[in-house]
Formats: structure tokens, C-alpha cells, sequence
């Protein structure tokens, strides 16, 4: 059977199991490496070495982890303590661009073209806060809440970045769906 | 051809699907290599085994030594005149107002921000 969150954090802390980690490292990667490359805006590198020392503040913090929150967000509000931190730093090599304004619209639906590449390149015209609120709403599966304790803003500010971002990606799309 | 994103769930499953899985590709092992000793991450802990043991030796100093429960409330009873003066100071109720400001200025700057915030 396969162990639990909570199975394997215990066992890093009663015995320091280094697998154990291992193993909630194999499992939450692709999260917050995922997450990191939003907030970075493609910048793949540079996530993964976010996204490592995520990890490594995780493992020395895993005392703290209370188990309020699933270990998934509480990893990705590491993360995104990294990523925040890193851009107060002004490191050159982390986008500034956290609340760049939307371009254009993109053109038509091309014969052929695939909805996913045009919802990619929709949600890259969001701004930073809608592409962040949507990402964490819909492909990390936190709540609202979740997402407001996260991130420390107010529950209506989180609400307004999610219903702008899906009316901005509604319109931008407009051209693959006729009743609109 | 995929169809229109014409519904708040059918947004969501795109939105959803368009982060792939990533494959670890050799990431996790270098994180596990990353891993600081485990003696550095248990230093707080040591710290607090130190402190707890150095309480105890000196208790069982003063112990060895002879000292008794009476003689510890004989040493305080010196203590006890300018407590009374400390506490005599609070009846003045601007001084408890003031305090009251500060004390409500100083939870307000370092209150507890997010449950997550809380977790770092």
C-alpha cells in the first residue's frame, strides 16, 4: 500500500528517512515545479532551482508543518516565499513583470490550430495575480480560502483575480466558441 | 478539434490540463543530495537539550550545596518592597492606558498574518 503524506513525514522526523523525503520529493515535484515555471514565466532553470531549495527548506522545516493545510500547499507556500523573496532581491534573472498589463488579444482560431496552444498563449496575456489565482484554483485544486491564506490577501481580492482571469481567457478564446 | 471552452468546468479541465506532468528527470536525487546533515537540522533541538541539562546541573549544585526551600523565600523576601512599588505604579490609570496603546500598537504591527504565513 502506498503510504500516506503523513506516513512518510513521520518517518522523517521519528528517524530522519532520507527515502522517506525522497519520496514526497517524487510525488509533489511536478506541482511545484509547475508552479515555479508560472511564477517565473517559463523560466525552467531558474524554477528548478527555486523549486530545490523549496524542498531543502521543507525537509529543515518539517517540524513546523502542522498538517492544517495539505502538504502540497503548505510546500507551495514555500515556493512562493522563495520566488518572492528572489524577486525582492532584484535578482536580474527573476521576471519583474507581476503585474504587466495584458496584450492584445490573439487572433483567431487558425484552421487547424489546437485549443490548448491558444489557451496557453491566452493565459500567458493574463496578469501575473490572474494566471496565479487560476493556476492555483484549477491545477493545484486549492479553495478560495486556501488560496487567500496562501497568499495572504483578501478572500474578495482572490475571488475578483479568478472571475477576471476566466472572463479575460472567455474572451480571449472567443473564437472557438460560436455563442459568444 | 477540441470543443469550446463554453462552460465554467470545461474552462477549469483546459486551465487544468494545460501544466503537463513533469517528469523528475533526475531532480528529486538532487535535491536528496541537497539535504543539509542532519546535525545542522537538529541544532535547535540541541540547543534546548543543553539549556534543560544546564538547569538541572545547577539545581542539583544548589541542592549539593544544601539549599532549602526556606532559605530561597528568605532570599526573595528583600524583592518583595519594590515589587509592591512596581505594582503600586499601575493603579495610575494613564499608565495603564498607556500601556494598553502599546500593547495594542505592538499586536497590531506583529500580529499572526495567514495560517500559511504562520507555517515558515
Amino acid at each position: 500500500m502506498t503510504p500516506s503524506d503523513s506516513e512518510l513525514i513521520a518517518r522523517v522526523l521519528v528517524s530522519d528517512d532520507r527515502a522517506a523525503f525522497g519520496e514526497l520529493v517524487l510525488r509533489h515535484q511536478s506541482a511545484v515545479r509547475n508552479f515555479l515555471r508560472h511564477l517565473t514565466r517559463g523560466d525552467a532553470a531558474l524554477a528548478d532551482d527555486l523549486a530545490q531549495e523549496t524542498f531543502v527548506q521543507a525537509y529543515r522545516g518539517l517540524g513546523r508543518f502542522r498538517g492544517e493545510a495539505s502538504f502540497l500547499t503548505w510546500l507551495l507556500g514555500i515556493a512562493h516565499n522563495h520566488w518572492r523573496n528572489a524577486r525582492r532581491r532584484r535578482d536580474p534573472q527573476v521576471s519583474l513583470a507581476d503585474h504587466a498589463a495584458p496584450e492584445p488579444s490573439i487572433p483567431a482560431a487558425a484552421p487547424g490550430s489546437d485549443l490548448r496552444q491558444d489557451l496557453a498563449a491566452a493565459l500567458q496575456q493574463l496578469s501575473a495575480d490572474e494566471q496565479l489565482t487560476l493556476h492555483l484554483c484549477y491545477q493545484q485544486g486549492l479553495t478560495h480560502n486556501e488560496i487567500a491564506a496562501h497568499l495572504d490577501w483578501p478572500l474578495g481580492t482572490v475571488k475578483t483575480h479568478i472571475a477576471r482571469g476566466k472572463e479575460a481567457l472567455r474572451h480571449l478564446l472567443a473564437a472557438w466558441d460560436p455563442q459568444t | 478539434m477540441n470543443p469550446p471552452p463554453n462552460d465554467d468546468a470545461r474552462l477549469a479541465a483546459l486551465v487544468r490540463q494545460s501544466a503537463p506532468e513533469l517528469a523528475d528527470d533526475g531532480f528529486s536525487a538532487r535535491v536528496l543530495t541537497a539535504l543539509p546533515a542532519r546535525e545542522a537540522v537538529r541544532r535547535p533541538r540541541l540547543r534546548f537539550v543543553f539549556c534543560a541539562a544546564g538547569a538541572a546541573a545547577g539545581i542539583g549544585f544548589a541542592y549539593w550545596q544544601g539549599a532549602s526551600w526556606s532559605a530561597l523565600t528568605d532570599g526573595l523576601t528583600p524583592l518583595l518592597a519594590p515589587t509592591a512599588r512596581l505594582v503600586a505604579v499601575f493603579a495610575d490609570p494613564g499608565i495603564v492606558l498607556a500601556l494598553t496603546v502599546t500593547a495594542a500598537s505592538l499586536l497590531f504591527v506583529y500580529r499572526p498574518r495567514t495560517r500559511a504565513t504562520r507555517l515558515f
